[in-house]
């Protein structure tokens, strides 16, 4: 009886919070058919929103990863001063205004910004181009492999990776044969969630992009763009494949993913 | 681990050093220009560009365009962002431009002079439900209890600075003394629940049924209008002329297309094309055609520069200084944002 | 040759784990780091395999100095006390792991790999993961792995630490087994006493990071040279200065001369072996150890008083 009435809760909070929004977004990108809804999404503006979006999350992401694991080896495996204070600035982009990431890069970047004259000078566009934009996806997306790499790292321990150091291997053979796989859903989750926060990412690349029309329109840009001009089949249509492609990640990760209980 | 920091830090810098190349091969070549403006003519641009690329001037001119709150925008052509032709939403966002020198000071007596830089006018407005059933008219009406005003904040968007002054300007009109007209204003600022970032996104948030008066550009409200909206809008008795400035940058790489461009936008046909999206033809052959869409009669339509107001020269810091301002220090009372 | 380890300390930060330890290991003995648990028994072995850096003094792994050389070079097995068990490998691939790091052609590490097995006892089960093997199985699989490599020494920390009794046996006898037929030179680390006797050839007994003593099992427990490891290797009695083995103990039930008086406080049988506490007279309790029949043919009670007799005690020069 309790867990029927759990399972009400859980499941009707569910249908509330997610079912809801997600089936109003269908319902309306698809209001006045099929047809209006694809031809919006294929425009040459919508098609490169989609292209931008995936090209930023394709760099973002790796990039992400990579660094997301040093990061935890780094706060798990060596003790160094200033350890706390890296494991509280990873966190920064959760309690950070993805805006305020995107001024800082202003400073930064910007034509009078501390790198942002030089590079210009050098004839390189950072700020209301690619980069930029990659640079505040990274950034709004850099915990998630590090916050879901840490716990297992520290749970797992050193003594895998001792013993296969007495058994001869490298710190990077030990690193690719023992810790990684150790670690690899977790990685593995943490790459969706970035790559969720990737695609969908909207303050900080909306600050940074300029906005400019079918050059730095990232998908979302694109959806509140489409919005703000009252073309409703539009901005739901390219949320649908926004929603999508997020649905196609968890997907694929959920195929990946190993048997609940084996080893 | 050092040996096994070195890999994943390579591959790191190899990250780092790639971004700046992808950044070279992303901008590209072709000449085009980019017009950054503020948040509402879009639609009006989206018919006045390709019309100017079937003149000869514009022949073989292609556009790329930014649209976004005025201030924001600014903000963002001083940061660098690539722009050939600014259209903001008022005269100190592009001193602003001035100062950080890309704009030249003389753009608006060079250009256009009859116009002074101006390409487009309108006046604020009142947008209201169907059928208007809180009978909001006059800007006392506002300050009634239960009414729920929306105006985007002033320190992002031009729109909500034009929507300050109007109501500022309207009540010493209406004989209050300086400070009797910053008290009202302080007691309107205390019905607005929302305080947008751009105009546009200010409609939006009516258009989704919150609030029950939109302070805003009689161009947005009469585009809503069109789209069908449930709404109307009305003029208060007393309300400001609204001056949107355009320019060249003197940074464009392209200053003859760019020049050609902002002529074009001052031509009968562009300003028609203005005209048919809301916004009050600065061309007077033009607005003479438009007199049933934009009334003036009953009117008192005063300007920026009225005695009373005093211009921006004296209203952008008197008014909008982020720190000293009488609307930063009404933001600090009703707990808006002023960065 | 062998293992030789000279004046190492070790620091975590202010405490002071090893202490200018020295120890000598012959090549192909069996040699046990006894003591108490946080005596340093770890910490040494971790350095002697390289897994710690000391702060001071050198070791020397077969008449070469290995101080300074990473672990991965140092020609060491190491079993870990909780067998670090490569978890997403099979039993196969955990034991082939040091050999295909070292790239011995395939046919090579199989064939290897089969013989560990067998070594081991483990052929049927080459295929499973760790997590569906028993403590002793992953413990010989922790061990085999170790072997693989061909150790110039083998390191074991506490190997039987975490099994039952019954278990813990067995694999002691199979170890000692192994070591006679591999005689590859082996410390192994233990906190029981009883395990180290019946082990080792050679028993370093540590205490608060310090060697206390080093010898055979016999020197230790004949000869022991402080009270903390006549204590620590097999139970001692202390009566004011003098120490005395508890089976050392004489009971008299009549008043003798040189004898102190005692009460009798508790009575334990455990089978063969029973124990008595005694409340001595002057201060203090002691444990005496006799058979069950001795216990029987003395009809003690709890009450009684008695005479205690400790003729073998010793003295020690200056206790630590
Ligand atoms: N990495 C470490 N950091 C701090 N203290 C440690 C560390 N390793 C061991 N110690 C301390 O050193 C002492 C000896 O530890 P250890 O060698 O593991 O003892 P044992 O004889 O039980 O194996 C203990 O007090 C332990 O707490
Ligand atoms: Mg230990």
């Amino acid at each position: 009886m309790r867990r029927l009435t759990l399972r009400t809760v859980a499941l009707g909070y569910l249908a509330l919070i997610l079912l809801g929004p997600l089936s109003v977004v269908f319902w309306r990108a698809f209001e006045k058919g099929f047809g209006p809804a694809w031809n919006a999404v294929t425009t040459p503006e919508a098609m490169h929103a989609f292209q931008l979006t995936l090209v930023i999350a394709a760099i973002a992401v790796p990039a992400n990863t990579i660094f997301g694991v040093l990061c935890a080896l780094l706060i798990v495996r060596h003790p160094f001063p200033g350890k706390g204070l890296l494991n509280a600035l990873v966190d920064l982009p959760l309690a950070l205004s993805p805006v305020v990431v995107g001024f800082a890069l202003f400073l930064l970047y910007g034509r009078t910004g501390w790198f942002g004259s030089w590079l210009s000078g050098h004839g390189i566009q950072v700020l209301f181009a690619l980069p930029s934009m990659i640079l505040a996806t990274a950034f709004v997306s850099i915990p998630f492999v590090v916050r879901e790499v840490v716990p297992v790292l520290r749970e797992i321990g050193t003594d895998q990776e001792q013993a296969a150091e007495t058994l001869g291997a490298s710190q990077w053979q030990t690193f690719r044969r023992v810790t990684f796989p150790a670690i690899r859903w977790e990685v593995a989750y943490g790459v969706v969630l970035t790559t969720a926060r990737s695609l969908g990412g909207y303050g900080a690349v909306s600050v940074v992009s300029g906005r400019l029309a079918g050059q730095t329109e990232t998908a979302t840009l694109y959806v509140s763009d489409r919005y703000e001009n009252f073309d409703i089949v539009g901005a739901y249509a390219a949320s649908v494949v926004l929603a999508l492609m997020a649905i196609v990640v968890l997907l694929t990760m959920n195929l990946l993913r190993p048997k609940e209980g084996v080893h | 681990m050092p040996r096994l920091a070195r890999p994943l830090t390579l591959l790191a810098a190899a990250f780092l050093v790639a971004l700046p190349t992808l950044a070279a091969s992303a901008a590209g070549k072709s000449a085009n220009l980019t017009l950054v403006a503020y948040s509402t003519p879009k639609a009006s641009y989206d018919q006045i560009i390709p019309a100017f690329e079937a003149t000869p001037e514009g022949s073989g001119v292609t556009f790329g365009t930014s649209y976004g709150a005025s201030g924001t925008q600014a903000a963002a052509v001083i940061a660098g962002l690539k722009a050939d032709v600014v259209n903001l939403s008022l005269q100190p966002d592009m001193t602003n431009l001035v100062n950080a020198g890309i704009v030249s000071g003389s753009w608006s007596s060079k250009r256009q002079s009859r116009y002074h830089g101006m390409v487009t006018n309108s006046i604020v407005v009142f947008v209201v439900r169907s059928g208007n059933p809180k009978k909001i008219r006059g800007w006392n009406d506002l300050l009634k209890p239960g009414v729920d005003v929306i105006t985007p904040n002033p320190f992002t968007s031009g729109g909500a600075r034009w929507n300050v002054m109007a109501a500022y300007g309207a009540w010493r009109k209406a004989g209050l003394t300086h400070k009797q007209a910053v008290a009202n204003l302080t007691k309107l600022f205390r019905h607005v629940s929302v305080q947008d970032t751009s105009a546009r996104n200010a409609l939006q948030t009516f258009l989704s049924g919150k609030g029950d008066v939109l302070l805003s550009y009689e161009n947005e409200a009469y585009a809503a209008k069109k789209l069908g909206q449930p709404i109307e809008y009305h003029s208060p008795a007393r309300t400001i002329l609204i001056e949107n400035p355009v320019a060249v940058t003197k940074t464009t790489a392209n200053p003859v297309q760019a020049a050609a461009f902002v002529s074009y936008l001052f031509t009968p046909a562009a300003q028609k094309l203005f005209a048919n999206n809301g916004y009050r033809p600065v061309v007077k052959s033009v607005f003479k055609q438009y007199t049933s869409v934009f009334p003036t009669r009953n009117l008192t339509i005063f300007n920026i520069t009225d005695r009373l107001l005093g211009g921006w020269k004296k209203a952008q810091p008197q008014f909008f200084d982020p720190k000293t301002g009488i609307m930063a220090k009404i933001e600090a009372q009703v707990g808006g944002v002023t960065g | 040759m062998g293992i030789h380890v000279e004046g190492v300390t070790k620091r975590f930060g202010s405490f002071t784990a090893l202490n200018e330890v020295s120890l000598d290991v012959q090549q192909g003995s069996l040699t046990a780091l006894l003591g108490p648990s946080g005596s340093g028994k770890s910490t040494l072995l971790r350095v002697i395999a390289g897994l710690e850096r000391p702060d001071a003094g050198r070791v020397t792994i077969s008449g070469e100095d290995a101080t300074g050389v990473a672990p991965r070079k140092r020609g060491v097995g190491f079993v870990f006390q909780h067998y670090a068990a490569f978890k997403h490998m099979t039993v196969r691939g955990n034991i082939a792991f040091g050999l295909k790091i070292r790239k011995r052609p395939r046919a090579e590490v199989r064939a290897r790999v089969d013989e560990l097995l067998a070594l081991v006892q483990l052929q049927p089960f080459a295929d499973r993961y760790p997590s569906q093997l028993s403590g002793g199985q992953r413990q010989r699989m922790a061990l085999a792995r170790a072997l693989a490599v061909e150790p110039k020494v083998l390191l074991l920390d506490e190997p039987f630490g975490a099994l039952d009794t019954r278990v813990r046996g067995e694999l002691r006898e199979w170890l000692h087994r192994l070591h006679d037929e591999v005689r590859v030179t082996t410390v192994f680390v233990t906190h029981d006493q009883e395990e180290a006797m019946a082990l080792a050839d050679q028993i370093a007994v540590l205490h608060d990071g310090r060697i206390e003593q080093v010898g055979s099992p016999r020197d230790l427990y004949d000869q022991p040279q402080t009270p903390f490891v006549m204590s620590f290797v097999g139970a001692a009695a202390q009566l004011g200065e003098r120490w005395v083995r508890q089976h050392d103990l004489d009971l008299r039930l009549e008043p003798t001369a040189g004898a102190l008086e005692a009460r009798v406080e508790r009575i334990a049988r455990l089978g063969f072996e029973a124990r008595v506490e005694l409340q001595l007279a002057g201060s203090g309790t002691v444990w005496a150890q006799m058979t069950c029949a001795e216990l029987n043919r003395l009809e003690l009670e709890r009450g009684d008083t008695v005479w205690v007799l400790a003729d073998r005690a010793r003295v020690f020069a200056e206790s630590s």
